[in-house]
């Protein structure tokens, strides 16, 4: 297996769509990529990146500076406790790295406001994807962000 | 640059747990709050209905499937159309699967982990330990056959996890006879990974240290579940059945008249309502039979009916129900396990039968009206309902989830764990697992119930004494 982008998201919340929106993009434009898109987190996001060589995860988050884009490195995620249905994704890393062969993961974050329950992206946010899809190229193109 | 972006940090709130000291430091009361995101049912409003089942689906991203098809069952009851029967085969059997791959993350990678683990160290409470205790190789089986049943939902449903093929009066898509046969084969050895889980779970529903787990917390409430015609339990549909605390029949109705035998009680400190049985009526958080309080999920299940519908799953039915109504909530766990082994053979079952290949997949829907789907998500009954107007818009749209109809027993279960394992005053990380396994029994899905995100959200532990907050733990690190 070899690289995997997954645009992660609820496009029902406005601009935490977004993650969605770049995948859409990169599905067209790298047919040979895999591309997925999902609204999930936890053991079933990690399942999903399970056996790839590289994954690029992109999703909106939450915080000041709208419209910012950020890559985050897997090893600075927090790792959480288990306390409902679900671990979080550091974890659920971690524990399928001593079960099965894990991807490298890159993580492009785009910072969005609160987000609630709204159809479509707000045109700042929406601006941001050109970038994105640019960023995610180039790491899939050169392998800059990996690590391994 | 340190930045946390799981799910967690995008919820507006998080889940939070009070508990209450008396002077001696010991327990007097433990509450267990949930956010609320709200605006979900303003959101529907005017969409067309038809969307509902795409729309309601993306609440959570615990139970998509789940919203789906009580959705779906929502707008056939709207439209006043039964959907086919290999329709209505096509439906339970991506249903199964669902419940398959969602048991199966929470027997051994969440709430399953404490009773293997319940007591190891935290680095070792997850399915780590458990492997350190029955091998690596389980690990791999879990991965693939989660794997398999999430790929015969996509099969069926059209996407992964995201179902887009229920539609008023039956299903979208056809299955070909390659895609059933494919479905067999994956069927085939979930049935088996179902079988040897069955074992790994019964050596330790067997143990000594269970016995003592299920002695934590015992709830004489009444229990809530679908049947079908035999009174077995059944995931995807048929009537609502109530049983009291001595396991005798209480109220069987058609999910239509569901929402006639419960109300909803408010409390101030929590978002989330409690719902309870209107003809008993709410006397508080408390249990027995003058209390109005429910339980749903597995142990809501298999406590509501006579039996399963398969025959593995009913022979261990038969020993885990042999002294009559289980009240103990690890019980959950056990209940659990036969569920996971009849959703797989029930898979198969549906899987073997050649009417799924049918191309007769829909029915021709009627004029829009006023809807009610009631559905077995895996963590209990989940009502959708939903009144159009004459264009088939959303004009009002409500739901019951599974986590808050379990609400007033999750609180009980709190309290009752937090006043069992602190004394004192004395809290330290094992014994606030003690009291958060307490929860998990019931594999809650926070997200859900508060209409919010996909995912998980941290849980905040504020311990209170008589001079005020003793001790806030956020427990997420």
């Amino acid at each position: 297996m070899s690289d995997v982008v997954i645009g992660l998201g609820n496009p029902l919340l406005g601009d935490d769509g977004v993650g969605i929106e770049v995948a859409s993009i990169i599905e067209k434009e790298m047919p040979h990529i895999n591309v997925k898109k999902a609204c999930v987190g936890g053991m079933t996001l990690a399942e999903m990146v399970a056996g790839y060589k590289r994954a690029i995860i992109i999703d909106g988050i939450e915080g000041e500076g709208e419209g910012e884009v950020v890559e985050i490195d897997i090893k600075n995620l927090k790792a959480r406790s288990m306390v409902g249905h679900d671990v979080d994704f550091a974890t659920a890393v971690k524990i399928l790295s001593r079960i099965t062969k894990m991807p490298d993961i890159k993580i492009l974050g785009i910072k969005i406001g609160k987000p609630c329950w709204k159809d479509g992206l707000s045109p700042k946010i929406r601006a941001t994807i050109p970038k994105v899809v640019e960023k995610v190229k180039e790491i899939l193109e050169d392998g800059h962000g990996f690590t391994g | 640059m340190k930045i946390s972006i799981d799910p967690i940090t995008r919820l507006e709130g998080h889940g939070k747990i009070d508990i209450l000291l008396d002077e001696k430091g010991n327990v007097k009361e433990a509450y267990m709050q949930i956010p609320e995101l709200r605006g979900f049912e303003q959101f529907c409003k005017g969409r067309k209905a038809e969307d509902m089942p795409l729309i309601t689906e993306r609440i959570c991203g615990v139970c998509p499937e789940a919203h789906h098809f009580a959705s779906t069952k929502a707008l056939d009851d709207a439209f006043n159309v039964e959907p086919t029967s290999a329709a209505k085969k096509i439906r339970e059997l991506l249903y199964n699967a669902y419940f398959f791959y969602d048991h199966c993350l929470h027997l051994y990678y969440l709430g399953g982990v404490d009773l293997i683990v319940g007591d190891a160290p935290k680095e070792e409470r997850n399915i780590l330990g458990v492997i350190k205790k029955v091998g690596l190789e389980i690990g791999k089986e879990v991965i693939k056959h989660r794997r398999y049943a999430m790929e015969i939902v996509k099969t069926i449903g059209g996407r992964e996890i995201h179902p887009i093929c229920g539609v008023p009066g039956g299903v979208t898509k056809q299955i070909s006879e390659e895609e059933r046969e494919e479905i067999i084969k994956k069927a085939e050895s979930c049935v088996e990974f179902g079988k040897f889980s069955m074992d790994v779970f019964n050596k330790i529903f067997e143990s000594k240290e269970f016995k003592k787990l299920n002695e934590m917390d015992k709830l004489e409430t009444y229990y809530m579940g679908i049947v079908d015609e035999k009174n077995h339990v059944n995931f995807y549909d048929g009537k609502v059945r109530v049983v009291d605390p001595d396991g005798k029949e209480f109220a069987k109705v058609d999910a239509k008249d569901v929402l006639n035998i419960i109300s909803e009680h408010v409390e101030e400190w929590s978002y989330v309502k409690f719902p309870y049985l209107k003809d008993v009526g709410w006397k508080g958080l408390v249990d027995g039979k003058d209390s109005g309080i429910y339980r749903v999920g597995s142990l809501g299940r298999l406590n509501a009916a006579d039996g399963m519908s398969t025959p593995i799953a009913m022979e261990e039915y038969k020993k885990f129900k042999e002294n009559g109504v289980v009240h103990s909530t690890f019980g959950f766990y056990q209940a659990r396990m036969i569920e996971m082994m009849n959703a797989a053979e029930r898979m198969l079952e549906l899987a073997k039968d050649k009417e799924i290949t049918s191309d007769k997949i829909r029915n021709e829907i009627g004029e829009p009206g006023e809807g009610i789907g009631v559905i077995e998500a895996a963590r209990g009954t989940l009502i959708h309902h939903y009144k159009l107007n004459e264009k088939g818009l959303i004009e009002e749209a409500n739901m019951i989830v599974a986590t808050t109809n379990n609400n007033a027993g999750i609180n009980m279960s709190v309290r009752n764990a937090a006043k069992k394992v602190i004394k004192g005053g004395k809290v330290d990380d094992i014994i606030l697992n003690k009291v958060e396994s307490a929860f998990r029994c019931y594999d809650p899905c926070l997200a859900c119930a508060s209409h919010s995100l996909p995912g998980e959200m941290p849980l905040i532990v504020s311990i209170y004494n008589k001079n005020g907050l003793h001790k806030k733990l956020v427990r997420n690190v």
